[in-house]
């Protein structure tokens, strides 16, 4: 359970991140002068950081070894 | 960042009106809210299958959930953010974003253009002052559109100006 856990944590975080990247890449690339995308680009980067520590810190704080059980009760 | 010409000035950027992205907005919300729902659904003292180890397994579905949802909310952001309509006191540069990574970018030059105007169809883009502008330039038989615009009437005011002085040769603006 926990390598099955992991491995989906480990894809999940690389596909995630990769499509954060192209946001950010696209916010700062296509900005135009005088516009909010300043604003915008530390929003985006606020909440991926925000829901990539709730992640990471939800899959650290799960006993992997011991959910089935806890699921069959 | 558009690329200015020397002595160019940008006198206005206009995008698509607010009403058009409030549907993503809306929905973006609601799912971004829906696994606080659930929580409390699943915890209700009648179910209680939300308890004890359960509930980091939950948060981390749950977290991969709302991420996705923040991607979709922004990538919707870019296509709406990034559709716009600049204008200058040389030209029009209207910037089409489709999607993440189809981009169209026209231009036209304010002294050839020939005719602007402005179309408020119903009910809805009368009420919320959104419409179309279409620009026409001398000799083309391609119309520049720009479609749910926030307050046509102001930018085509602006356009109008910005010709006017363009074709003085003189800059608009101090």
């Amino acid at each position: 359970m926990f390598f099955l856990a992991a491995a989906f944590l480990l894809l999940g975080l690389l596909f995630f991140g990769a499509v954060s990247a192209a946001i950010v890449y696209h916010i700062k690339k296509y900005a135009v002068q005088g516009d909010r995308s300043r604003q915008l680009l530390v929003l985006f980067l606020v909440g991926t950081i925000v829901w990539a520590i709730l992640i990471l810190a939800s899959f650290l704080a799960t006993p992997w070894s011991s959910l089935p059980e806890l699921l069959q009760q | 960042m558009i690329e200015l010409h020397k002595n160019e000035d940008i006198l206005a950027v206009r995008r698509k009106t607010w009403f058009v992205f409030a549907a993503t907005w809306a929905a973006a919300l609601l799912l971004l809210l829906g696994p606080l729902f659930g929580a409390a659904i699943l915890a209700a003292p009648k179910l209680e299958i939300l308890r004890g180890a359960l509930i980091t397994p939950y948060v981390f579905l749950s977290g991969f959930f709302e991420w996705t949802v923040w991607l979709w909310l922004f990538a919707g952001m870019i296509n709406y953010y990034y559709d716009v309509f600049i204008i200058t006191n040389e030209r029009i540069v209207h910037i089409e974003q489709k999607g993440m990574f189809n981009r169209t970018v026209a231009e036209l030059n304010l002294s050839r253009l020939q005719d602007v105007t402005i179309e408020q169809r119903g009910l809805v883009e009368t009420l919320l002052h959104f419409g179309t502008i279409r620009a026409q330039t001398a000799g083309e038989l391609n119309v520049f559109t720009f479609e749910q615009v926030d307050r046509p009437e102001v930018v085509k005011e602006i356009i109008a100006r910005a010709q006017r002085i363009a074709l003085k040769g003189n800059r608009p603006w101090p």
